[in-house]
């Protein structure tokens, strides 16, 4: 990780489209904002950065709002807010290495340019920048 | 956007570029506005259609945040126009 300063940290523990979609929305609009953003996605939230992944959260998230009579209107693509996200330069998104070896997921089935670090990693940059922390 | 355009004639001041995020809720509209004025020169001028009732407020948090000036905003129906010069 690297030792500039931190706005905010997002931790993703969730693959539910309600932690998913607001972690990423807040994530690019801070970059938007100027801010720079760190995001930690450990547990089910993993899913978010594998490969596919987002499509997934997507599809699950549509199906439901369909089931309860709402129509998907004006959401960008999840996969969108992630590509804006990585492509902001403002943006930086880790995997856990726990999640990755507990769950069997290979390196290969994470995005790109999303590397995996531990707690201590995140925590000691974090703990001493002071920045602010969401956690979905 | 031919009244809008009209009107970007009009304008005491050139618009370099117009974007039209009408049918995006938030972010949409603060993104795409963020996106176009990275790529412009500062002084450079950006209208902003967009009709997410939350626009006008984000893009005078968005302003005060970033630095960039709302030279005038306005609404016309549901429809909120901006005028944006990047500091």
């Amino acid at each position: 990780m690297s030792q500039e300063a931190v706005d905010l940290a997002i931790i993703v523990r969730s693959d539910k489209p309600e932690s998913v979609y607001p972690a990423f929305i807040l994530a690019t609009t801070a970059a938007a904002m100027g801010m720079k953003v760190e995001m930690f996605f450990t547990f089910w939230g993993l899913k978010a950065i594998t490969k596919g992944g987002a499509d997934d959260i997507e599809r699950s998230f549509y199906e439901e709002l369909r089931s309860r009579g709402f129509e998907p209107k004006g959401l960008p693509r999840l996969k969108d807010l992630i590509a804006m996200a990585q492509g902001s330069g403002s943006v930086k998104i880790y995997a856990c290495s726990t999640t990755i070896e507990a769950m069997g997921i290979s390196r290969e089935a994470i995005l790109e340019g999303c590397p995996i670090v531990g707690a201590a990693t995140f925590l000691a940059k974090h703990g001493k920048t002071g920045s602010k922390v969401l956690i979905f | 956007m031919s009244a809008s355009e009209k009107r970007v004639e009009e304008l005491p001041y050139r618009v370099e570029k117009v974007i039209d995020a009408r049918g995006m809720m938030c972010p949409g509209p603060v993104l795409m506005l963020s996106s176009a004025i990275s790529q412009l020169p500062s002084g450079a001028v950006v209208m902003v259609l967009a009709r997410d009732p939350a626009f006008e407020e984000d893009l005078r948090s968005w302003a005060i945040y970033t630095g960039n000036k709302i030279i005038e905003i306005r609404r016309d129906g549901e429809n909120i126009i901006a005028y944006v010069r990047k500091r």
